[in-house]
């Protein structure tokens, strides 16, 4: 029986169709540790405090055995309508606004690994959940002491995964004391409407602080005092203060968007192209929290490496710590001391994708890893040989005429700026532009388009780096491909992860040259060995000029097209679509074909 | 020296019958550049610098330009422009010799009088491109001091040796040029008596042939120097009692050429040798030999050079035989324009090129890259073959992959300012004509080694030159800082640009790979690299070589594969092409561009193909002209046409990258046997087809006992009898193959001839130094052969490794499907 309408693929199909996770290793959290793990008591809390009436669950699917456990929990305990967002578009990182739209839910609660990259459109609540494996705070400790045995002269910077994040303060504040010189990275959790931490940063100002004070400031003079004798010394207030307080005022942008409008503390920024334009949603919404986040609090546009904390008067501010504010982690540093002088000890899975983002942007550190199920390790940096392959992908993009620009994320903050920009740059580097939207990225997917030379995936940056060795034409990051188009741009080996940071205004923007003559660009390519351009000033001159009216030349030809025209290329092609073979083939009667959905076919048809 | 200003400069570049373009061939040791030395200090021109005109000085210089005026010819025509071409000696740099030979009419053989073989085989390599382009040569039998000092050679005896050299010479010669049918280009084999050889001693900077010495006797025997010189050659003997001529030798008659040419050098060297004062005086008198300053009080070896010297300069005989023997552009380019053009040759440029007509359209071929003082831009460095280079003239850049009517690797550019490079110093000129040297600056970035330049939208390219060695050999190069990348890509640039036979890639894997032609080139290449051209520290790799993966059988099995979709199935099957096939597609003789029929006529012909199956050729991969062969053998399937793109596509990917370890295919033929497809047109696209073809064609390769391919050197080794034994040992540890050796007839040298693989050459040097230090050898690229099992699986696993792929080579259940 054929049950599919013209609509949808058959259900069955749909229904068997086997993820990548394997259901055997899944078992369902006791219903005991639920809370712990799911912090449903904080949810609860919040969405109470919120007044959310329709609140969308997103787990990754490792996670969703426990996804209806933990909605009836949630349920029982307050009036919130609760959705279970079933499909993923993208990645288990990326926060499924478009889904949770559908449902015109107010909150969406986000569990298990994150990118924690801000939200365009919808108030979201990261649920870290824990490591499967129970971490002994006392063996990280004992492990830590192992590794790092000089206690006064080493500098350690101290970082965790996300799912580890329930523990990471507890080991940390006891390494604390004994370590002078250890820095703790804090994640840069996007601070949404009413965030736990968030709402703390508001209520309990003073406790941060002192807080901030005995753990954040390595090689403070005021800390060693405290490790001594636990005195408190006339503090200067930390450099995060500043950082609290805005951040509470994004709070309230971010929850009432109408006042911000009105604020005359947010300077408007580049207005960027198309910006205004957003199809999805609220607007003015989407703008000014964007915005919000862009000038005041969204973490990576604090310039990297640089002290970005003086932006406010310096007196305020301890004068031997600054904040080093990278991707996921707050940093803080003495002031005279780079990252790179201290080692890294990272608490959590060594193939998590934040760790390789960590070690690809900061290729000089000497990073160790304890990973819950293995143990201790030290990371072999392999970065130069990854930025290598990475810089060979950059040549590609130099080669490539036709560019596919993939939207691979709808969530994530400024995609479409950061899409719109690729179409600018690259436009003006003389490529061709395509756009695409498709949801999970596969080889089969990509290879339709034939003609495409290389595609740019502006996505989450946790799932940029994607494997796509089996792919027909290479998959790049944004800030590759801003690399090879940009000629003002140089390659250094800090690399970006972060689109958001190359688009105008970002902290590693830099501006396209305006007089910029393409013929510079001709030159050998690496891969090919023959000579490329960019020169397409004849496809240029026909879509720019689609409604002009051409100037009749001497052989009366309609078109002439470019060796990169769509014309060009179909005239490469063997077969050119339908063929009509008039005279060639017997006339019959015209029969009832198929109907429905090809995929869904259940006979051939002998023509 | 000659000095000349620009205007004197430019108007010998007008007179096109008195320009003669020619490069010196010789073997492996300094007596290239001793020659080259001779010349250019005997007439090389310096331009004059007119006030406030300095000349620049040019990196490394291309060319000599020489201005020679020829006796006994009158005064206005008697001015030669003789424009040397500088090449290196070693084998590993021969692409350059290769290069210069396009650009040349001419060359100057170099061959040792007393080295084992008469001919070097690095000399005859040469000497068969230089005939293979039309290039006509006149031989120097140097180190002639040799016999005369070292070795009491009896004057008969070195009649013999010389004649021996001359004929083989001409044995290759006409070996070579067997084929040519051209009438104009017919005499070209060299004769004594013709003036086409000179003997002498580049060492001691003299030579002479018998043109001089003819002119000398002609008056004593009352005849034309015409008439006397062929005399002096050959067995044409002279008695001295009877004054007869007679063709056989008997008791009272004496070889002319011993006893006119040979006896006065004996003579006088005897003299200078017993220190005999008053023969000395009269030789010196005879000769019209005066000494100057010190030169007086020298005796023994250092006098015969003097005398030598001064009674027959090097310079003027060599100039001599190069201003009469060799041919003007106007001569050689009628005979020479239907191997340079590849348009036809009835067209605008190809008459403008027959004719060298300085009033045709501008064709120009850049044979050279040469880096300016800074390194930062290079000249392109070429010859005018038609028309007139002018500054500031509009012209069309035609790049190797152009087509005409396309506009593929077609710039169209203004060049910047044409100048002339002479010796290290260059000059900006208004215009060159043709039948001359020039260099353009403002294109360099448009082309990668070598191209042409024109002004005729019509026109073709010049043929691409084909080089006999090819880069087998590579390193990995990285560099020790991340930040540096960029500089060793600018670096690394240069360096490809400057060196024809350096490629530079970059992997997939992220690895810059550069490709020289053999151990001593690369190591070179990487000092440059470092220490001048990036100026940064680099990590470079040891040596290695490119495989190749193939096939040995034909598919044991039909192979499946299911698209994504499963709704479309492919099968195919994987055989080795038939011999010789892989190298006919390299050298061009099969081609993707020739028409269907011609080609599988030949394919029948020669390879014994099937007529029918070789009409249906769908492509060649990798990169669309690889020597892989994908055919359509299918019998009436449905929608096929509309997938041959895809699987095309599929072929070139696969082709690309084999499945043993990601190196190219070669000599592998892919037939499509059935094909079952969607009837739905959106699910029989790209995206079903191209994977599975990759997929499939895997399986194929799987299937059909695979292989890998490794480069082979062919080597010629010289050495004395006692070191053989050695050799051998060295030869068959390092996995070489002995083809044949003989004994050098008259000497104790061994010659030794094997194939070496490439892989095993590396440290060979050092090898043979240790195990016999008076070996002499070569290499040259030969051919691709199978690399044993025990080995193959080593290198897939290494190359594997490199490339960061899984060591295991992916199993065939991931290719293969049921149906």
């Amino acid at each position: 029986m054929a049950s599919s309408s013209a609509y949808y693929s058959n259900e069955e199909a749909t229904i068997q169709r086997e993820t990548d996770v394997h259901v055997a290793d899944l078992v369902a959290t006791p219903a005991e540790k639920l809370n712990e793990i799911y912090e449903i008591e904080r949810c609860v809390k919040y969405i109470k405090e919120k007044k959310c009436k329709k609140v969308s669950l997103q787990f990754p699917d490792s996670l969703l055995v426990d996804a209806s456990n933990v909605a009836k929990q949630l349920e029982n305990n307050c009036d919130a309508k609760i959705y279970i967002l079933a499909d993923t578009s993208y990645g288990h990182c990326d926060i499924d606004e478009v889904n949770a739209k559908h449902i015109t839910s107010d909150l969406l609660i986000h569990y298990g690994e994150t990118s924690l990259t801000p939200s365009a459109t919808i108030p979201t609540l990261f649920v870290f959940g824990r490591h499967p494996s129970l971490i002994d705070a006392d063996k990280v400790c004992e492990i830590f002491r192992e590794t790092y045995p000089s206690k006064c002269d080493t500098r350690v910077v101290f970082l965790h995964h996300v799912s580890c994040d329930y523990i990471a303060d507890s080991i940390a504040s006891r390494l604390v004391p004994e370590y002078p010189y250890l820095s703790v990275g804090e994640l840069n959790i996007p601070k949404d409407p009413g965030g736990a931490k968030g709402l703390q940063a508001g209520e309990e100002e003073e406790n941060i602080l002192k807080d901030l004070c005995t753990k954040s400031c390595p090689g403070c003079p005021c800390r060693l005092e405290n490790t001594d004798k636990n005195k408190k010394g006339d503090l200067t207030r930390p450099t995060e203060l500043q950082g609290s307080k805005l951040s509470e005022n994004v709070i309230k942008i971010l929850v009432h968007p109408e006042q911000t409008k009105n604020d005359s503390n947010l300077t408007r920024i580049n207005n960027i192209d198309g910006i205004t334009n957003s199809s999805t949603a609220s607007k003015e919404g989407e703008d000014v929290s964007y915005e919000a986040s862009e000038t005041t609090e969204y973490p990576t546009n604090i310039s990297n490496g640089n002290n970005s904390a003086s932006k406010e008067d310096g007196d305020t501010h301890h004068p031997d710590c600054k904040d080093y504010v990278t991707g996921f982690y707050t940093i803080p540093l003495e002031f005279d001391k780079k990252l790179s002088d201290y080692s890294i000890f990272y608490l959590g899975s060594k193939n998590a994708e934040s760790l390789r983002n960590f070690m690809l942007t900061h290729p000089t550190c000497n990073v160790h890893v304890f990973d819950p199920e293995t143990g201790i390790e030290r990371m072999q940096s392999n970065t130069n040989r990854q930025l290598m392959k990475r810089y060979y992908l950059v040549e590609k993009v130099k080669d490539a005429k036709i560019v596919g620009i993939l939207c691979g994320t709808m969530g994530v903050a400024g995609y479409l700026e950061c899409m719109n920009y690729m179409k600018k740059i690259g436009k003006a580097a003389g490529k061709k532009i395509y756009t695409f939207i498709m949801g999970k990225l596969t080889p089969e997917k990509l290879a339709n388009f034939l003609e495409i030379d290389i595609y740019v995936l502006v996505a989450n940056p946790e799932h940029n780096n994607i494997d796509v060795s089996n792919f027909y034409r290479p998959v790049v990051t944004p800030y590759e491909f801003e690399v090879a188009c940009n000629p003002s741009r140089e390659w250094s080996e800090n690399y970006v992860t972060d689109f958001r940071t190359i688009l105008p205004g970002g902290t590693n923007f830099v501006e396209f040259p305006e007089n910029y003559s393409k013929d510079d660009e001709t030159t050998m390519s690496l891969i090919s060995g023959n000579i490329r351009t960019n020169n397409n000033s004849d496809i240029e001159n026909c879509t720019e000029n689609a409604d002009a009216l051409a100037i009749r030349n001497d052989k009366t030809s309609v078109a002439v097209f470019g060796p990169n025209s769509s014309a060009q290329k179909l005239s490469e092609r063997s077969w050119k679509g339908l063929e009509q073979k008039l005279g060639e083939t017997p006339v019959t009667k015209a029969t009832k074909g198929r109907s429905g959905l090809p995929v869904s076919y259940n006979e051939m048809i002998d023509f | 020296m000659v000095n000349f200003t620009d205007d004197q400069i430019r108007g010998i570049m007008d007179k096109k019958a008195n320009i003669r373009i020619m490069s010196v061939i010789a073997g492996e040791d300094h007596e290239k550049s001793t020659l080259t030395d001779i010349l250019v200090s005997k007439a090389g021109i310096t331009a004059v610098s007119e006030a406030g005109i300095t000349a620049e000085k040019a990196g490394e210089s291309p060319a000599h330009s020489l201005y020679y005026e020829l006796p006994g010819t009158e005064k206005d025509d008697n001015g030669f422009l003789i424009n040397l071409i500088n090449s290196p000696g070693h084998v590993d740099f021969s692409s350059e010799v290769t290069a210069a030979l396009r650009v040349t009419d001419g060359a100057l053989v170099v061959v040792d009088y007393n080295s084992g073989r008469p001919i070097s085989d690095q000399t005859v390599t040469a000497l068969r491109q230089a005939i293979a382009e039309r290039i006509k040569p006149i031989v120097f039998i140097n180190k002639m001091d040799s016999a005369l000092s070292q070795q009491q050679v009896g004057k008969e005896d070195l009649y013999q040796i010389f004649n021996r050299i001359v004929e083989s010479t001409n044995v290759f010669i006409s070996t070579f040029g067997g084929s040519d049918e051209t009438q104009a280009f017919r005499d070209i084999q060299v004769f004594p008596n013709k003036g086409t050889v000179g003997f002498g001693s580049g060492l001691q900077g003299w030579a002479f042939s018998l043109k001089q010495f003819a002119e000398m006797y002609a008056e004593k025997f009352q005849t034309t120097a015409e008439k006397l010189i062929d005399k002096l050659w050959g067995d044409n003997f002279f008695d001295i009692g009877t004054k007869m001529w007679s063709e056989t030798k008997s008791d009272t008659n004496e070889r002319a050429f011993c006893l006119y040419v040979l006896d006065p050098i004996y003579k006088a060297r005897d003299a200078i040798m017993n220190n005999n004062k008053q023969e000395i005086e009269k030789w010196m008198k005879s000769t019209g030999v005066t000494l100057k300053g010190d030169d007086k009080d020298k005796t023994g070896v250092s006098l015969m050079e003097v005398f030598m010297r001064t009674w027959l300069p090097a310079g003027d005989t060599l100039l001599q035989m190069i201003a009469i023997h060799l041919p003007s552009p106007v001569t050689s380019q009628k005979y020479r324009m239907e191997l340079l053009y590849e348009g036809p040759k009835d067209d605008e440029a190809a008459t403008g090129i027959k004719n060298c007509d300085p009033k045709g359209p501008l064709v120009m071929y850049i044979s050279k890259m040469v880096p300016t003082s800074d390194k930062e831009k290079f000249y392109a460095f070429g010859r005018v073959f038609s028309g007139t280079v002018k500054t500031g003239q509009e012209v069309r850049i035609l790049g190797p992959n152009y087509v005409p009517g396309k506009k593929e690797d077609l710039y169209m550019k203004r060049i910047e300012r044409t100048i002339l490079l002479m010796g290290h110093h260059i000059k900006p000129i208004e215009d060159v004509p043709c039948g001359n040297f020039a260099g353009l600056s403002g294109v360099d970035q448009y082309l990668v080694k070598t191209g042409t330049i024109t002004t005729l939208a019509t026109a073709y390219n010049m043929k691409v030159i084909k080089f006999s060695v090819s880069p087998v050999v590579r390193v990995a190069v990285e560099v020790k800082k991340s930040e540096d990348l960029p500089k060793l890509v600018e670096g690394l640039k240069r360096l490809a640009k400057s060196d024809p036979m350096v490629q530079f890639i970059i992997e997939e894997s992220g690895e810059h790979i550069v490709a020289g032609a053999g151990e001593l080139h690369l190591k070179s290449r990487m000092k440059d690299l470092e220490e001048d051209l990036a100026n940064i520290p680099l990590k470079i790799s040891d040596l290695f070589v490119s495989y190749r993966e193939t096939v040995t059988k034909e598919s044991g099995v039909m192979c499946i594969s299911k698209s994504p979709n499963k709704h479309n199935i492919l099968y195919m099957r994987a055989k080795a092409c038939p011999e010789g096939l892989d190298e006919a597609i390299d050298d061009g003789d099969v081609t993707p561009r020739q028409n269907i029929k011609t080609r599988a006529g030949l394919l029948a012909d020669k390879f014994d193909m099937d007529v029918n199956e070789a009409r249906n050729i769908w492509g060649f991969g990798p990169g669309g002209t690889g020597p892989n062969l994908l055919m359509d053998v299918t019998n009436g399937v449905q929608y096929l046409n509309e997938i041959r793109d895809s699987v095309v596509t599929g072929f070139q990917w696969a082709t690309e990258k084999g499945v043993l370890c990601e190196e190219n295919m070669r000599g592998v033929l892919v037939k499509v046997h059935d094909v079952t497809l969607h009837a739905d047109a959106i699910h029989r696209g790209g995206a079903q087809i191209i994977p599975t073809t990759r997929r499939c064609i895997y399986a194929c390769q799987l299937t059909a006992s695979p292989a890998l391919l490794e480069p082979i050197y062919w080597v010629a080794i010289k050495c004395p009898e006692a070191a053989v034994g050695r050799i051998y040992i060295v030869l068959k540890r390092r996995r070489g193959q002995l083809i044949e050796y003989d004994r050098q007839p008259g000497t104790s040298w061994y010659n030794i001839k094997a194939y070496l693989p490439v892989n095993e050459s590396f440290g060979f040097t050092e090898d043979l130094r240790n195990t016999s230090g008076q070996a002499f050898y070569h290499f040259v690229f030969d051919h691709w052969s199978i690399l044993l099992e025990n080995k193959r699986d080593e290198i897939i696993s290494i190359t594997r490794k490199r490339k960061g792929l899984s060591e295991e080579v992916p199993k065939l259940d991931q290719y293969l499907d049921t149906p």
